[in-house]
């Protein structure tokens, strides 16, 4: 076929691409701080057994995992404006990006508080520890050490969505390269530059997530749960 | 003999993918007339998701202007017509990949993207114009200060409204496809919107409901066909028939059909 890569249109307008990746990774470190700590709160209302938080959370869990993130990006950059609420498209993202992800940290939450053991619990109740102490104190840090690494892929998972959001025109890495391919006609070369962007930067953050993994849980943790990948590719050596 | 099996799978899998890519390039690249009449069919890409330029009807089926104009030409071929929808951030990558002959999806013949593909002379003409909601009254551009304009990435309105962006001072808030545009223009999430004349009046006859009017003309933009820049061939051909279609008034016929009004006057080179 004979097909000549010109990469020079495309590397002109490195810094749009730049600064839209800026987008999609502060779209994605709001969302993983926010949303894991809201994660954590939802497997709190799990452990502490609220009756009606758990009804509500278990629909809202399930429609955030079993409905397209697209389809939730729509519903609500078209559909709270028929509430009154005009959501702009960078807003919208944010908060389409934390709630989903909320709901998958809440399920692999609630896995890593089933997997602490039960001695544990009994040891906090025999100490006179309130359920809440129990959860902030005794199972919240051995419950994220324990799903870690499912917590690291979701939020990687959730950086690659971002690229959906530029279907409500959020000006993030995706739309910037559709825009990019559109003038310059080179979009072979534009979505090659765009995949290697992302495929760095998300290997930069799961080192950097691994990284915070050591700090919080130690070494000997790290090689403990086999958080190969991660460790690999920070070139640490266990 | 697990040993055997697994080396014929290979051997298999490797000769199916070489046939796959040799029939697909024998399908595509192909792309001189001789060799398009020889072969039998011709593969067109059309727009889709732009009514009533290029779209699904309710059975599925491609419609539209551009689909028109694509199966007249392949009557006037003499070949079977294959059609391959396509959207404005993908049209040209599927001509330059070869997976199409050649593309009839509305492209403005710029000079930029004719280092890129080769343009034939233009076969439609659209007027862009503004939308706005109808309980709203902008009639310049200036009018427009501050206000979100959306527009489909990628399509005419991109250097029609890029002129004004930078003196006026409005956002462009750009969607993948017309349909998003207006959808976004009816819920409010922008305050107007640059589309083609040929797809909003249509719509504000059939849809009264969406509360839409048009507040000002924008420019008038040709649009032409684009075939791959070394199918010179295929390109002399198209324009002989576009101006032929234009001269016979087959070109009008589809133009009253789907837009309700005469072709404009449109350049050639």
């Amino acid at each position: 076929m004979g097909y000549d890569l010109e990469f020079r249109p495309v590397l002109a307008r490195s810094g749009e691409l730049l600064q839209a990746l800026g987008v999609s990774v502060g779209l994605t470190v709001f969302a993983a701080i926010v949303g894991v700590a809201l994660g954590a709160f939802f497997a709190a209302a799990f452990f502490l057994r609220i009756r009606p938080a758990i009804v509500v959370l278990n629909i809202y869990i399930e429609v955030m995992r079993n409905t397209p993130f697209l389809v939730q990006l729509f519903i609500l950059f078209f559909g709270l404006p028929q509430l009154g609420i005009h959501p702009d498209a960078y807003i919208a993202a944010l908060i389409a990006m934390t709630i989903n992800l909320a709901g998958y940290v809440a399920e692999i939450m609630r896995a890593g508080v089933e997997s602490v053991p039960a001695t544990q619990v009994e040891a906090g109740q025999s100490l006179g520890l309130s359920q809440m102490q129990i959860f902030s104190n005794v199972i919240l840090f051995p419950a994220v050490r324990n799903t870690y690494p499912s917590l690291c892929s979701q939020i990687i998972l959730m950086f690659l969505g971002s690229s959906l959001c530029s279907a409500i025109s959020t000006q993030e890495l995706t739309a910037v390269s559709a825009q990019i391919g559109s003038d310059t006609f080179k979009y072979f070369e534009v979505y090659i530059v765009v995949a290697a962007l992302y495929l760095v930067s998300a290997t930069v953050m799961r080192i950097v997530l691994a990284l915070i993994g050591i700090l919080a849980f130690g070494r000997q943790e790290a090689k403990a749960f086999k958080w190969s990948t991660g460790l690999a590719t920070a070139g640490v050596t266990t | 003999m697990s040993n055997i099996r697994t080396t014929v799978r290979a051997i298999a899998m490797l000769a199916l993918s070489a046939i796959s890519v040799a029939a697909m390039n024998a399908a595509a690249s192909a792309a001189t007339v001789q060799d398009i009449v020889k072969r039998g069919n011709v593969t067109i890409g059309v727009l889709v998701g732009s009514p009533p330029i290029g779209f699904q009807d309710e059975n599925g089926n491609l419609a539209g202007y551009d689909v028109d104009v694509a199966n007249y030409l392949g009557k006037l071929l003499g070949v079977t017509v294959n059609l391959v929808p396509v959207t404005s951030p993908n049209r040209v990558a599927e001509l330059v990949a070869g997976k199409v002959d050649f593309m009839v999806a509305t492209l403005n013949p710029l000079p930029d993207r004719a280092m890129s593909v080769a343009f034939t002379i233009p076969y439609e003409g659209f007027k862009a114009v503004m939308v706005e909601k109808a309980t709203d009254n902008y009639k310049t551009y200036d009018d427009l200060k501050g206000k979100k304009i959306g527009l489909t990435r990628g399509s005419n309105n991109e250097g029609i409204l890029g002129k004004y962006v930078d003196k006026v001072g409005f956002q462009m808030v750009r969607f993948d496809d017309d349909s998003t545009v207006l959808q976004a223009l009816a819920t409010g999430q922008i305050d107007a919107a640059a589309e083609p004349d040929a797809t909003i009046y249509p719509l504000l006859k059939s849809r009264p409901d969406m509360g839409l009017k048009v507040a000002f003309d924008m420019a008038l933009s040709a649009n032409s066909i684009a075939v791959r820049l070394d199918d010179t061939n295929l390109l002399q051909w198209l324009n002989t028939a576009i101006n032929f279609m234009k001269q016979s008034g087959d070109l009008n016929a589809i133009s009253q059909k789907w837009i309700g009004v005469d072709v404009p006057p449109l350049p050639t080179f």
